[in-house]
């Protein structure tokens, strides 16, 4: 069996893969079988880069390809599958934050308080500064859900602003805003922790 | 432009995906705004740090090593029904994950009443149905006769559900309007303060195939399609989009991809019949996080 291909093409499946999910849509399990081999790690740190918890994810995934077996025959679009798929799993993650009643309220309510972090930081330079030490992999992780994926997808897919909204389910523009607030977290955290000068 | 504008628009500034005229105002914004220069410049220095540091965060970021097994051996099909062929992939869940596989095959149950069994405005006596007790789940149970007056499925009232419901609007009263009936928005806007409902509509005939049928806690689920029915109806463009026409079926579908139209949440599909007794089908795309419609699209049949 193949191993997972880290790198499967996040928004446009190869001329290989859309035989496959051609297949799958056919009923051929064993293509479908070789599209979770190639999109299972992606699909997992989708899941992760909102959840972060490894259990959470490695169930929403399951979850997911579950849906999406269901669903393959309705994909028109094959060549978006990696976008379509990443759809169902962000769908199911958002179940399981709504399930935990930390759905987009409290995602809201999260970014409203880094904001205020952001302010009462600026006014006083040296208040909380030791709370904003920290690395990349820190400052990523305080993000809002919503924030920590669109950076993730941003910057390990490359993907657009449309692209990164096909798969939040999100306007450009709200993705546009997403991506700016991130930006400042970011940018305060790590001139904090001086990684950026 | 705003420097607001202008600085959500960094990103693609500085990937070169903006049109001509767009990245030209924001050249001219940026020779104007010393903050905003400012912003870039430091946005610039961001960029390259999350360019080098991300991907390696995320190439980090891996499922444990039996999570790859674990999807080989996920059952999807129904636990009532034998495992097919699919064992060779979907096989043997059952023993090591049996919270996992309770919550997936519930999801199964659910997809499968969403998919291929679609939420039809028939009468179905004597077929088992599902029933919305009053705490907002499902239960099985045999379907009532129209002339019993019961609804096959009656939709949990927004008190019911753990969201805030949308603002109620009119709509049909009785059974027998949903069953097939012309839903006339403008007969019940006709500025004579109609009243207006404050449970939402509801008197779906919803089949179960096969019997044994076991309702459990990820029937949660069954409460979004509901939800998401609500939230269609509620809607100011799917009221002016029904105006004088006939609705002969609902269906309930999710993860709809068709030309323009996709739709990774629940999708309210509606056959409706004009006044010329074309068909056409409305295709409502449903996004429930933020309890509003978010794409609806009419297709001749």
């Amino acid at each position: 069996m193949a191993h997972p291909n880290d790198s499967a093409p996040a928004q446009s499946a190869s001329t290989n893969e859309v035989g496959l999910i051609r297949r799958a849509k056919s009923g051929d399990r064993e293509a479908f079988g070789q599209l979770i081999e190639l999109h299972a790690v992606r699909a997992y740190r989708i899941a992760y880069a909102i959840l972060q918890n490894q259990e959470e994810s490695e169930d929403a995934v399951q979850e997911a390809f579950v849906t999406a077996f269901k669903s393959i025959k309705k994909l028109e679009k094959e060549e978006a599958f990696g976008s379509w798929l990443a759809r169902i799993v962000t769908t199911r993650v958002y179940d399981l934050v709504r399930g935990k009643q930390r759905g987009q309220k409290a995602v809201e309510s999260e970014t409203t308080a880094l904001k205020m972090e952001i302010t009462r930081s600026a006014a006083n330079p040296a208040n909380g500064k030791a709370d904003l030490t920290l690395d990349l992999q820190q400052a990523i992780e305080k993000l809002p859900e919503l924030h920590r994926l669109a950076i993730m997808l941003r910057y390990t897919e490359d993907a657009s602003t449309e692209q990164i909204a096909r798969v939040l389910k999100r306007p450009a523009g709200t993705v546009r805003r997403v991506l700016s607030e991130s930006y400042q977290l970011l940018r305060l955290y790590l001139e904090e922790s001086n990684e950026v000068q | 432009m705003r420097c607001s504008r202008v600085r959500e628009r960094f990103y693609e500034y500085l990937d070169g995906s903006l049109k001509s005229d767009e990245r030209r105002r924001i050249d001219d914004h940026l020779k104007a705004c010393d903050a905003c220069r400012r912003e870039f410049e430091g946005f610039k220095l961001v960029d390259a740090r999350l360019k080098q540091g991300v991907p390696q965060l995320w190439e980090n970021v891996k499922p444990s090593p039996a999570f790859m097994a674990r999807l080989r051996q996920t059952e999807i099909e129904a636990p009532q029904k034998q495992a097919s062929g699919i064992a060779d992939w979907f096989g043997g869940l059952w023993q090591n994950h049996r919270q996992a596989l309770a919550a997936g095959v519930a999801a199964c149950v659910v997809l499968a009443l969403a998919i291929s069994i679609p939420m039809t405005l028939t009468r179905n006596g004597g077929e088992p149905q599902l029933i919305a007790k009053e705490d907002g789940r499902m239960a099985a149970t045999q379907a009532p006769s129209l002339e019993s007056g019961e609804p096959a499925l009656k939709m949990a009232g927004p008190e019911e559900m753990a969201v805030p419901a949308p603002t109620p609007m009119p709509m049909p009263a009785t059974e027998q309007d949903w069953v097939s009936g012309t839903y006339n928005v403008a007969e019940e806007n006709d500025g004579s303060t109609p009243p207006l409902p404050t449970t939402p509509p509801g008197t779906f005939a919803m089949t179960v195939s096969g019997t044994g049928f076991a309702p459990s806690e990820e029937m949660i689920l069954g409460q979004e399609k509901q939800l998401a029915v609500w939230i269609a109806f509620a809607d100011a463009g799917v009221k002016a989009a029904l105006q004088g026409k006939t609705l002969i079926a609902l269906d309930m579908q999710q993860g709809i991809e068709i030309e323009d139209f996709s739709c990774p949440g629940w999708a309210v599909v509606l056959t409706l019949e004009e006044e010329d007794s074309s068909i056409t089908s409305l295709y409502i795309c449903v996004d429930i996080e933020v309890r509003e419609v978010a794409q609806m699209v009419s297709l001749a049949q």
